[in-house]
């Protein structure tokens, strides 16, 4: 005899696990389980059923239960059934005949071809002649009305439950330092290392969740490739606690890693020396954690006319070929202010003459513009300014611009 | 001053945001004294800038930049008539020979087409090369400062090259818009061009908003450094002599033989028609005739009407049925040459709104032919005729209206397709128009909040590329033709249909600038016509001359009396269903009203009730002023036609037939204030003078100037109501030939297949389903115990390919199909779906000894599709009885919907007759029965929604049960209520009041809810055209 739980409930599995070693988990919604020998220890179908039921109430579950003689049919029955149903052997064909031809996840194609034959249910095409399906279906056609029957033969595919990569150490005494709890993390951080290792196994995401006196705090650290180094991953816990350390003490720390795959990588013969991405990415973490998320990274000019508009964007780590240094367009440099210096410019008969500001005063000797640029007419942060070229006396050349009828100093030519 | 020479407008397709006449208003608000429009591979704007240039004095150049093959653009001006001639012969032979988008010009071309042109350098291309193709004198350098600094590099580098070749230099602004708030349109079409988002386009946009007309002294100021660029723009404008006033078009010679002239030629074919027409002695014809031909030889008109009797006289050799219409139906010479049906003379039509000797237009005819191989017969005839560079068909400017314009501008604004796609389903389902101001997109139903600034910017960018131009298509049927090469009068370019050719002008263009063009349209009733006939003469065993119609048939009058005109030419809709009953027409001027005056400009013209009012009698008919009375008379002293306003003006203040006309014209849809103060005041000095003084006077003016805005040229009415007379006699006495004929030429007219076979059937039509063995590819007629029934072809079973229904009537001619598995073998190329909607239409049931049920013929055809070996291929298996279960009448049903869109049996809401009896829902046929003003409820399928504009926003529907079809009214506040149900529901029960004026049938609704009908059983509605 075979059971199966279907509903959306979470723990099926737990619950299928706790009466039978047979366990298939045949969607995240459906598990089946033998229930072979279980007479001799609870007793008839009933009595199991009711067994299973008054252990999944007392786990929260909801779902529909149904044994028969089968997987197949115990699955068709729990997935349409609500509740629990006991399908005595030999009437398994009686329960299923009023259920749609639906139940049985056909084909789109065959289940308009079964519409237009006119069957709707599964008695209807239980009664159609097996020779005559499969010249027209071929063998699914004789499937499909075999488990029509309930006569499937579905052997259960039972699988291991994934391994998991958890610990968690609760306190005595409540810990506010963060340097008892990295020492407490580094050893479980060498556990779990190790298991990995064992395992052939290296993490992307750390979980670290920390469990306060009246609250949790939970930090998800995503790593930019594989890795099973329990100092490297200590590091990475410690860089983001201390940017974003916990609110209370703390009474209990758990730590979960997720498996995947390590990083196989053969770097080439002729490029350059780098660091190790390890120690790189440690570098770079620990400068985010000085500096701010968004202020580290290879810089990136954006796809606007907005003026000095760029972003940080993550380093790339894989090593790269020689990149051909040579410069085809020679351009004078800027060098920015940043954020710009406020400035009064002081305008004679539509010229510029004079310029004040808190690091460079002077009068104009030269000057180009206006350059007007404007842009992103269609957000809140709409631009709209002119710029000059300045020279000074000291023939520095310096760049300028009005914006919203106030001057700014923008930068120094090179 | 300063002259710009470089500005593109929206001609350039995506890459300008501004017509050609904004470009030119803000020219003339600027004082900028000319202009050149340089729009992108094409010279499509040119016409209607040249026109908004003439008329506000300043003077436009035309140009163009062309696409080169070695990459860049070259920018052209048009110097005189020989350097047009070569830039539209530059780009028609790139055009040509290119796929669309792809056409670029190389260096070997443009030296071809050099002459008569100026190259402006921009830097973009070699000006060593520029120099070699259009020699040193004819290459400026140009200079355009938009406050960029990259700019302003290449303007160094432009100027030092102008000083090495010692090149003049020109100043301009590389205009794309006409005021620089224009940029953010600008930046949407740069989105729209470049398939992209507003926020994903970034470099791509503008770098500022500096390309607009600049006044002179801006732009004097910007190039203060180089003030001779401004002076050489001025000096290469004034060197610019041509403008589309000299485009040297020339209309084609007809042929004639030694010792003839066109005239001589026309005279003579003129009056052997007319002995044909009128017989000998028809004085007051000839009279006519004779007035026509004078004024036909001094405007040098012959050779156009000899070219378009010879259209006609290739389709009456070839059997393709030709009739003119339009205003060419008040020429006796038309009528004689046999171009047009309708009798000038006995109709008393007026020539002077054909053709008049004041107008200095080139008079208008329009060739209505069958829809499909024959119009595209006669099509090919001219082009074969005129040669390919001699004729084109005239392009069709697709401009942007509210859909498209939402659609694009919400795309490149970033609002997802969803949203969108509610938006335009919502608008299309609804009386919405972004065109008119009062009215909002339904924003906030498909779910936008309205306060959104993206919101705000959609509404506003949206009604600001409005009829701008998207991009060329091809118009239904206006060819033009030339004497010589068409393609050095206007660039000709492919249409996307194989085979045919485009001038890049539309039809209104080419009227402006004198080009005379000839209107093919294709009719789908002049399609079912044709058909009828040659059904009528193979299965009647009689032939119909439609010439020769008896003129008074009492059937024809008995059903359009009784509104049962479905599928008759257009007197089938739903408008002209409800006035017939109390129009009741009696003779053959009656159609001619009735097709006049169910449209939109009589009804908000409020010509249409005070008619209708006194031809039933409840109103006088009173003329305005007895001289007019013969005019008046006949239309009960209402006017309806544009020859009645003119006949009004000829007679109270003695406007000659010219002057009549350009008063029409002038109080017409495009009114100019000027011209109307001044054609006023001549026509009250002229009743004046004839002693119509006072309220006669201004009643008589008012009436002129209401009605010239709406009135209908009765010349169109009496040509269309002869074909509306000629399917209405074909449908009373060849019903099953003119349904045969109407099904086979679908999608056509008002109503679905559907409908067309349920009206027939409740005329004792009988229709035959589609048979493997009987059927034909098109719907045929069959004798069924001496009557004649309309056996439905392949060509109403979904999915099925014209070659299996071909390959399946020349097997069955060898033998019969004893199984299904042969037929499967005899006809490879039939599909698995094709078998099985066969076989789910009962298309097979016929097959073998024994009839079968459908599901049997699908459990058969699932075996015959199985793949077998060679070797088995030919055993037949035995053919097995199926164990399925027939198909109950109501899954038939739905198979004939699914299968083939309709249904030879019973109708839909015959399965519910019963359920609605008992709820005491009425059939439409027994609202007849029923009294003025009681409460009734009605049930059907709903085939026609409509929210005319002129309704004030009422809504009508057509509901159709197994008995009829009745008019539905849902007033304002009803349709408000019930939108949701009344547009997504297929079929509906009504609750309202029977309205019965004089037996126009309908139901003023005031609750409407869904009908327990399934969905899968309906056909898609006539909504809101």
């Amino acid at each position: 005899m075979f059971a199966c739980l279907f509903g959306s409930s979470p723990n099926l599995a737990e619950l299928a696990r706790e009466f039978s070693p047979l366990v298939e988990l045949v969607t995240a919604e459906a598990v089946v389980f033998s229930i072979i020998g279980l007479n001799r220890l609870i007793g008839d179908a009933h009595q199991i059923a009711s067994e299973i039921s008054r252990r999944g109430a007392e786990m929260g579950l909801v779902a529909n239960l149904a044994i028969a003689s089968n997987p197949s049919a115990a699955m068709i029955v729990a997935r349409n059934i609500t509740g629990v149903t006991i399908i005595p052997a030999g009437q398994e064909a009686h329960v299923l005949a009023p259920l749609p031809v639906e139940a049985l996840s056909v084909s789109v194609e065959l289940s308009l071809t079964l519409l237009r034959w006119g069957i709707h249910t599964l008695g209807e095409l239980a009664e159609l002649p097996e020779i005559g399906l499969v010249e027209r279906l071929g063998e699914e056609g004789s499937r499909l009305r075999r488990l029509a029957l309930g006569q499937g033969d579905l052997l259960l595919d039972i699988r291991p439950s994934a391994p998991e990569y958890i610990m968690r150490q609760e306190f005595d005494d409540p810990v506010e330092l963060l340097e008892p709890l990295l020492f407490v993390m580094s050893a479980q951080l060498h556990e779990l290392t190790r298991k990995l290792d064992h395992d052939g196994q290296s993490t992307n995401r750390i979980t670290v969740t920390l469990t306060l006196e009246s609250s949790t705090f939970q930090r998800i650290i995503e790593l930019p490739f594989p890795m099973r180094d329990a100092l490297a991953l200590l590091k990475q816990i410690q860089f983001s606690l201390e940017a974003n350390p916990p609110p209370a003490s703390m009474i209990a720390v758990e730590i979960m890693l997720n498996p995947v795959a390590p990083r196989i990588l053969q770097s080439g013969l002729f490029l350059p020396a780098a660091p190790e991405p390890e120690k790189l990415h440690t570098l770079l973490s620990r400068l985010k954690a000085l500096a701010g998320e968004d202020r580290v990274g290879s810089p990136e000019i954006l796809n606007t006319h907005r003026p000095d508009a760029y972003r940080f964007r993550s380093c790339a780590f894989e090593p790269s070929a020689l990149k051909d240094s040579a410069r085809p367009n020679l351009r004078l440099a800027i060098r920015y202010f940043r954020p710009p210096l406020m400035a009064r410019i002081i305008v004679h008969e539509g010229r510029l003459r004079r310029l004040l500001s808190e690091r460079v005063s002077g009068d104009i000797v030269q000057s180009a513009g206006p350059w007007r640029t404007s842009g992103d007419w269609w957000t809140a942060t709409a631009w709209n300014r002119d710029e000059w070229d300045v020279v000074l006396e000291d023939r520095a050349v310096y760049r300028v611009y009005l914006s919203a009828k106030q001057w700014f100093l923008d930068g120094s030519y090179d | 001053m300063y002259a710009e020479l470089h500005a593109r407008s929206a001609f350039s397709f995506l890459e300008g945001a501004s017509l050609p006449e904004d470009l030119i208003e803000e020219c003339a608000r600027l004082e900028i004294p000319a202009i050149a429009l340089v729009d992108t591979d094409n010279v499509s704007g040119a016409p209607r800038f040249y026109k908004a240039a003439k008329k506000a004095g300043i003077r436009p150049h035309i140009g163009a930049e062309i696409t080169a093959a070695r990459g860049g653009r070259h920018v052209l001006l048009v110097e005189n008539r020989t350097g047009y001639q070569n830039l539209c012969r530059l780009i028609s032979t790139m055009k040509l020979r290119s796929a669309k988008g792809t056409a670029a010009a190389t260096d070997e071309e443009f030296r071809h087409f050099a002459q008569g042109q100026i190259c402006i350098a921009d830097g973009s291309q070699p000006v060593e090369t520029l120099i070699d193709i259009y020699s040193p004198g004819k290459v400026y350098v140009e200079l355009q400062r938009h406050l960029d600094r990259t700019g302003e590099i290449r303007n160094q580098q432009v100027k030092a090259l102008a000083a090495k070749w010692n090149l003049p230099l020109i100043a301009s602004n590389g205009i794309r818009y006409a005021q620089a708030s224009q940029r953010e349109l600008m930046d949407v079409l740069t989105c729209v061009r470049h398939k992209t988002t507003i926020s994903e386009a970034g470099r791509l946009l503008e770098r500022n908003a500096e390309r607009y007309l600049k006044p002179s002294r801006m732009m004097q100021r910007l190039f203060a450094d180089t003030p001779g660029a401004i002076t050489g723009a001025m000096e290469l404008s004034d060197r610019l002599q041509f403008t589309l006033a000299d485009l040297g078009y020339e209309f084609p010679r007809y042929p004639v033989g030694n010792g003839e002239t066109m005239d001589s030629v026309l005279r003579n074919r003129t009056m052997a028609g007319a002995l044909g027409r009128y017989g000998p002695h028809h004085e007051k014809a000839y009279r006519q005739i004779e007035r026509e031909l004078t004024l036909i030889e001094k405007l040098k008109l012959s050779g156009y009407f000899l070219i378009v009797w010879d259209i006609a006289e290739f389709c009456r050799r070839e059997g393709i049925l030709v009739q003119g219409r339009g205003s060419a139906a008040n020429s006796a010479v038309c009528y004689s040459l046999g171009i047009t049906a309708v009798d000038p003379i006995k109709m008393e039509l007026l020539f002077e709104r054909f053709l008049s000797e004041e107008r200095g237009e080139w008079p208008d005819i329009d060739l209505d032919l069958p829809s499909g191989g024959d119009r595209e017969r006669a099509i090919q005839y001219v082009y074969q005729r005129y040669g390919k560079l001699g004729a084109a068909m005239t392009a069709n400017v697709i401009s942007y209206r509210s859909r498209s314009a939402l659609r694009d501008v919400g795309k490149a604004l970033g609002f997802d397709e969803e949203s969108l796609g509610r938006i335009s389903k919502l608008s299309s389902r609804g009386g919405w128009d972004l065109e008119s101001q009062k009215s909002e997109p339904p924003f906030e139903a498909a779910g936008l909040d309205v306060a959104d600034a993206r919101v705000t910017n959609l509404r506003a960018l949206s009604r600001q590329i409005l009829d701008l131009p998207r991009h060329l298509g091809q118009h239904s049927g206006g060819m033009v033709i030339c004497q010589g090469q068409l393609d050095s009068i206007v660039p000709l370019e492919p249409a996307t249909m194989p085979g045919r050719v485009i001038v890049q002008w539309d039809k209104e263009d080419c009227a402006d600038l004198g080009l005379i063009k000839v209107d093919l349209l294709g009719l789908g009733m002049m399609a079912v016509l044709r058909d009828s006939i040659t059904l009528i003469r193979d299965h009647y065993h009689e032939n119909v001359d439609l010439g020769k119609l008896p003129a008074d048939d009492p059937a024809v009058y008995t059903a359009l009396q009784g509104a049962d005109t479905v599928g008759m030419f257009q007197v089938e809709s739903r408008a002209q269903m409800s006035s017939l009953p109390r129009m009741r027409p009696k003779n053959f001027y009656d159609i001619v009203v009735q097709v006049a005056i169910i449209r939109p400009g009589p009804i908000a013209g409020n010509l249409m009730h005070p008619y209708l009012r006194r031809r039933e009698g409840i109103e006088e008919p009173v003329c305005l002023h007895p001289l007019l009375e013969p005019v008046l008379k006949r239309t009960l002293g209402v006017p309806l036609f544009q020859e009645q306003l003119l006949r009004m003006a000829m007679i109270a203040a003695d406007f000659t037939g010219g002057e009549a006309e350009e008063l029409r014209r002038a109080m017409g849809f495009k009114r100019s204030e000027q011209r109307m103060a001044v054609i006023e005041t001549r026509l009250r000095s002229g009743m004046a003078s004839k002693g119509i003084q006072g309220e006669t006077q201004d009643k008589i003016v008012k009436a002129i100037t209401a009605f010239a805005l709406y009135g209908f040229p009765e010349s169109h009415a009496a040509s269309f109501a002869l074909i509306a007379y000629a399917s209405a006699y074909l449908k009373c006495h060849y019903l099953a030939a003119f349904m045969a004929a109407i099904l086979n030429n679908q999608p056509m007219g008002f109503y679905s297949a559907l409908t067309l076979v349920k009206d027939a059937q409740r005329h004792g039509l009988h229709f035959l389903p589609v048979d493997v063995e009987r059927s034909q590819w098109p719907c045929a007629i069959e004798e069924r115990s001496s009557s004649l029934c309309v056996r439905l072809g392949f060509n109403y079973v979904k999915g099925f390919s014209q070659r299996s229904a071909e390959t399946i009537v020349a097997e069955r001619a060898q033998s019969p199909f004893p199984s299904i598995d042969d037929l499967r073998r005899r006809v490879p190329c039939i599909s698995k779906e094709e078998l099985k909607t066969l076989a789910d239409l009962g298309a097979l049931n016929r097959i073998g000894s024994e009839p079968r049920h459908r599901r049997d013929a699908l459990w058969q055809s699932e075996l015959a599709l199985r793949p077998v070996s060679e070797l088995l291929e030919i055993a037949a298996p035995a053919e097995v009885p199926s164990p399925l279960q027939p198909m109950n009448p109501i899954e038939r049903l739905r198979a004939d919907f699914a299968g083939s869109g309709l249904s030879i049996g019973a109708h839909p809401m015959r399965f519910y007759r019963e359920q609605l009896d008992r709820m005491r829902v009425t059939t439409v046929a027994a609202m007849k029965h029923r009294l003025n003003g009681c409460r009734i409820s009605v049930a059907g399928m709903i085939i026609c929604r409509q929210q005319p504009q002129t309704a004030k926003g009422f809504v009508f529907l057509s509901l159709e049960d197994e008995t009829g079809i009745v008019n539905i009214i849902l007033k304002p506040d009803v349709f408000a209520r019930l939108r949701v149900t009344v547009v997504n529901h297929a079929y509906l029960l009504v609750d309202g009041v029977l309205q019965n004026q004089r037996g126009a049938i309908s139901v003023r609704a005031h609750a409407v809810r869904p009908c327990p009908v399934p969905t899968s059983v309906s056909v898609s509605s006539h909504d809101f055209h």
